[in-house]
């Protein structure tokens, strides 16, 4: 079969980062092709140069033979390429066919849009597709599902020929899969060429024909699905071995510090129960959506939880809000750490102290001076790289905001510090400086939960790993040597349930 | 900096320069024209006579003629820039100031970029509007020459007295990321209040005070509440309880306005040794406090954190209800204030009083280079902005400048701040 759609040697470089290094990627017309990797492997930002989003910087790209040049996102809906994105893209106060032809309204003239064949139309797509969607509802009243398949729907308007498939199964329950997946057998009965992107491996051998994976920006391996197994390409997926970048301290664990039995919170956290000790580092693995940082806000109380006790040192704490969960002696380093992390506008200093104001003198006096004192010396003990205590915090790199962030826990005097993700997007010096941080908390007897998607870091780092799955924990393991990210990512991807 | 807008720059200074030049060089030939302009009339004078000696068959005795001089083109361009010597003057020295500004800052943000420091706080931004208040109190002290005497200065003061108070408060609500557009309609009510405890209930004054402050504040609580508990936007909240108590305004009094309050009430406006001592001191007493709170309490930390960043601010630990219903209530005790100095000033209450004072609340802060996205500002530049404002106001009235017009220049006034902050807002952005 001939190949449809070819991307050779992409290469596409962000500031301090090779992001893509000579990617390869072939689908042919009318199948399934997984686009598999861990967190980081360049899948996405790939998806993003083929659907206009980016531009690469090196390679080429053949679309039915034939060299094109993707500069925007109207090239690509030139040649028929659209993506449905995990999060998505719809308007939610209008109607499922506004949605669908949005942008390129059917027109009686210049002037008058042409609605009754504009819902004729939609209806005639929604019903092809086998939906029981009727195109004048609003969009807002459809459950995540349909509207996914309003997404399809539009696509299939405007006469799709590669299509996006990116995590379109994270929202969805089992049935609603199903829907999908006979959909996307329907479409591909019609010549359409889809790239999925999943975590979920074993959805990848039920529905796509090939696979290519990538790892670290490279493209590793190319392969018919038919032909291998879930252990094989989770081998290729994980590939190098850890390398000595982790400082990582061993310490006899003390007693519990923080319990959490039994949380639900929404439809991410499914009933997670948890433990962590004095001096431990508690890994928690799992792949997006997972439910990971959903569990960590639940227990923070920056989201509300349906149910569930939480303990620290042995004592039931009640949780509505972050002041309760800071007062138990807990903290939270939140992955999102522009948005929720830092107010960018205020300098340093006020960053660090904004938690742990009630320490400096009182409420109608603060002690500047004091404040001053901490705070300088956290920027040398932290060695954040800062001309004065005054820079607005939005003029830091990515590692010393960060280093920011934790500085501001660190002064917080906690029991029990939660950290989610907290290497993410900082370069390599910048991450032993984190895990040495993290290893002082733990020398003072801090229990630390490290939220994290690298894998390496989790087995690196942790000295249990708990791994989680579609909002509940699938397995807990000492790190004793014998983890492996094999293990790791076969319980990320539903551990016992895959021999159900 | 981008090519063309030093251009500007350059422009600006030429341009400046050579008006100031014009300007110099025509002053200088003004006793020359004068001559030419005597010499003229002499001229025709003399030859009025001869005429006249001619009518009545007199031997005109020796009468001189002068030679006929005319004036020439250059002449009459001196003339006529000598017209609008001040006005020019005024165009010069903006455009010089303007000119030499931008390309000073310019050279110190090129300098710094390659020193690799990136800039450290906000003072810039408070530099510059300082620059805007020197040019223009030049300005007019050259288009007026009232504008430079002291009973111009008491006037400008009585002026700004009322938004002076009010802005302190709304610094404090812009700085927490909302609006307060309740202000006008609180100033009217609580004065009304004020009117009527006195003069129908003879409440004493010292209680009226206390009771009417007290009310404002509450009216702030009410808008406090609305935007916390019941999460409205600011401004939607704001704008209904502005139409709901300036028509409570309306309503106590019958739309009739309160005149003549006790003596003990007026004398907060009224002048000791020529100086209106004690409402001085009222705004003195506001504005440091405001500036202290902002700077130095918890609470005052709180407020730049939820309005840079609510979600931080949340997770931080902050409680969002309690830091927004402070706000709101500052700002409506600040209006209690304004209500006592405006109407001890007036010595009456009207229910249109402060109509539209949340606009030149709003601007002063803004001009101040307070962030209409919150989470920045200080009570510095929201002093700046008082005065800015104020002396605009004056100037216009000096001027001679009708109320239409007036309204027109502070709208514009406000759309370009805010268009300044945005473009910094972008280039702050831009440079991370």
């Amino acid at each position: 079969m001939a190949e449809f759609l070819e991307m050779r040697g992409i290469v596409k470089r962000f500031p301090g980062v090779l992001a893509l290094d000579h990617v390869n990627l072939s689908v042919r017309k009318g199948e399934v092709h997984a686009l598999l990797g861990e967190n980081g492997a360049g899948k996405s930002t790939l998806m993003k140069i083929l659907s206009g989003a980016y531009t690469m910087d090196e390679g080429e790209i053949l679309f039915d033979g034939k060299k094109v040049e993707i500069h925007s996102a109207q090239d690509a809906q030139a040649l028929n390429i659209s993506t449905i994105y995990q999060e998505l893209n719809l308007t939610e106060q209008l109607t499922v066919a506004e949605n669908i032809f949005m942008g390129r309204q059917l027109m009686k003239n210049r002037f008058q849009v042409d609605w009754k064949r504009m819902y004729d139309e939609a209806q005639r797509l929604l019903d092809e597709l086998g939906v029981d969607v009727n195109a004048h509802q609003l969009v807002r009243d459809l459950g995540v599902a349909h509207k996914q398949m309003v997404e399809v729907a539009k696509a299939l308007s405007i006469n799709s020929k590669v299509l996006i498939l990116d995590e379109p199964t994270a929202p969805l329950t089992n049935r609603e899969i199903d829907v999908l997946f006979n959909t996307i057998r329907m479409l591909k009965a019609r010549g359409v060429s889809m790239i999925y992107i999943s975590h979920r491996l074993e959805e990848v051998m039920e529905i796509c024909d090939r696979a290519t994976i990538m790892r670290d920006g490279q493209f590793v391996t190319a392969m018919n699905v038919a032909d291998t197994n879930l252990d094989e390409i989770i081998r290729y997926m994980v590939g190098r071995e850890l390398k000595e970048k982790f400082p990582k301290i061993h310490l006899e664990p003390g007693k519990e510090r923080l319990r959490v039995e039994n949380i639900h919170a929404g439809k991410q956290v499914n009933g997670v129960s948890l433990s962590a000790r004095g001096g431990e580092i508690l890994g928690i693995a799992g792949l997006v959506g997972a439910g990971r940082t959903e569990t960590a806000r639940a227990i923070f109380g920056m989201d509300p939880k349906d149910s569930g006790d939480i303990y620290i040192d042995g004592q039931k704490v009640e949780i509505r809000q972050p002041l309760d969960a800071i007062k138990a002696g807990i903290g939270f380093v939140t992955e999102d750490r522009k948005g929720e992390g830092l107010v960018l506008p205020l300098p340093i200093s006020q960053n660090m102290t904004l938690a742990t104001l009630d320490k400096l003198g009182s409420a109608v006096h603060m002690n500047l001076g004091q404040e001053k004192s901490i705070v300088n010396e956290y920027i040398g003990k932290l060695n954040i790289k800062t001309p004065s205590m005054l820079q607005l915090a939005r003029n830091l790199s990515g590692g010393n905001q960060q280093k920011v962030v934790l500085a501001k826990w660190l002064l917080s005097d906690s029991k029990v510090i939660i950290f989610d993700e907290p290497t993410r997007g900082i370069d390599v010096g910048a991450k032993i400086e984190v895990y040495n941080i993290i290893n002082d908390l733990i020398r003072q007897g801090v229990a630390v939960i490290m939220i994290s998607s690298e894998l390496p870091e989790v087995l690196g780092m942790s000295d249990r790993v708990a791994v989680m799955h579609q909002g509940e924990i699938t397995g807990v393991f000492d790190n004793d040597g014998t983890l492996t990210q094999e293990k790791i990512l076969y319980y990320a991807t539903g551990g016992d349930k895959h021999t159900a | 900096m981008k090519k063309n807008i030093k251009l500007i720059f350059i422009l600006c200074l030429v341009v400046g320069i050579a008006l100031g030049a014009v300007n110099l060089f025509a002053g200088s030939r003004r006793g020359h024209v004068a001559e030419v302009e005597a010499q003229q009339a002499a001229r025709k004078k003399a030859l009025a006579q001869i005429q006249a000696a001619d009518v009545l068959g007199i031997n005109p005795d020796e009468v001189e003629v002068p030679d006929e001089v005319e004036l020439t083109a250059m002449d009459n361009f001196v003339i006529g820039v000598n017209g609008v010597s001040r006005m020019l003057w005024v165009g010069a020295i903006d455009l010089i100031i303007i000119g030499a500004g931008g390309l000073l800052y310019g050279m110190r943000k090129g300098r710094k970029k390659t020193g690799g420091e990136k800039k450290l706080s906000s003072s810039n931004n408070v530099l510059g509007i300082v620059i805007a208040l020197v040019a223009l109190c030049l300005d007019l002290a050259i288009a007026s020459p009232v504008f430079l005497t002291s009973s111009n200065f008491l006037n400008v003061f009585q002026q700004i007295s009322i938004n002076f108070v009010v802005a302190v408060g709304m610094t404090f609500v812009i700085i927490s990321g909302g609006i307060d557009l309740s202000v006008g309609s609180n100033i009217a009510l609580s004065g009304l209040l004020m009117g009527i405890l006195m003069k129908n209930y003879h409440v004493p004054v010292f209680v009226t005070i206390v009771v009417c402050i007290a009310f404002s504040g509450i009216v702030g609580l009410v808008n406090g509440m609305l935007i916390s508990f019941l999460d409205l936007p600011p401004f939607i909240a704001t704008l209904g309880t502005m139409s709901i108590v300036r028509g409570a305004a309306y309503t106590v009094t019958a739309g009739q306005p309160i005149y003549t309050f006790p003596k003990g009430f007026t004398a907060v406006s009224g002048r000791v040794a020529g100086i209106p001592l004690w409402s001085t001191l009222i705004m003195l007493a506001v504005i440091l406090l405001g500036w202290y709170i902002l700077k130095y309490t918890r609470v005052g930390r709180f407020t730049y954190a939820v309005g840079g960043n609510e979600s931080c601010a949340r997770l931080s630990g902050i409680n969002l209800k309690k830091v927004k219903c402070f706000v709101y209530v500052v700002s409506g005790l600040c209006c209690g204030v304004a209500a006592l100095l405006l109407s001890s000033r007036l010595d009456s209450a009207v229910p249109t009083n402060a109509d539209g004072q949340e606009m030149d609340a709003i601007a002063a802060v803004v001009i101040g280079g307070t962030s209409m996205s919150g989470g920045e500002g200080s009570m510095i530049g929201t002093l700046i902005g008082i005065l800015i404002i104020g002396i605009i106001a004056n100037g216009l009235n000096l001027l001679g400048v009708a109320q239409g017009p007036q309204k027109m220049v502070k709208g514009l006034i406000i759309v370009v701040a805010v268009i300044i902050d945005v473009i910094r807002r972008k280039a702050s952005q831009s440079s991370k």
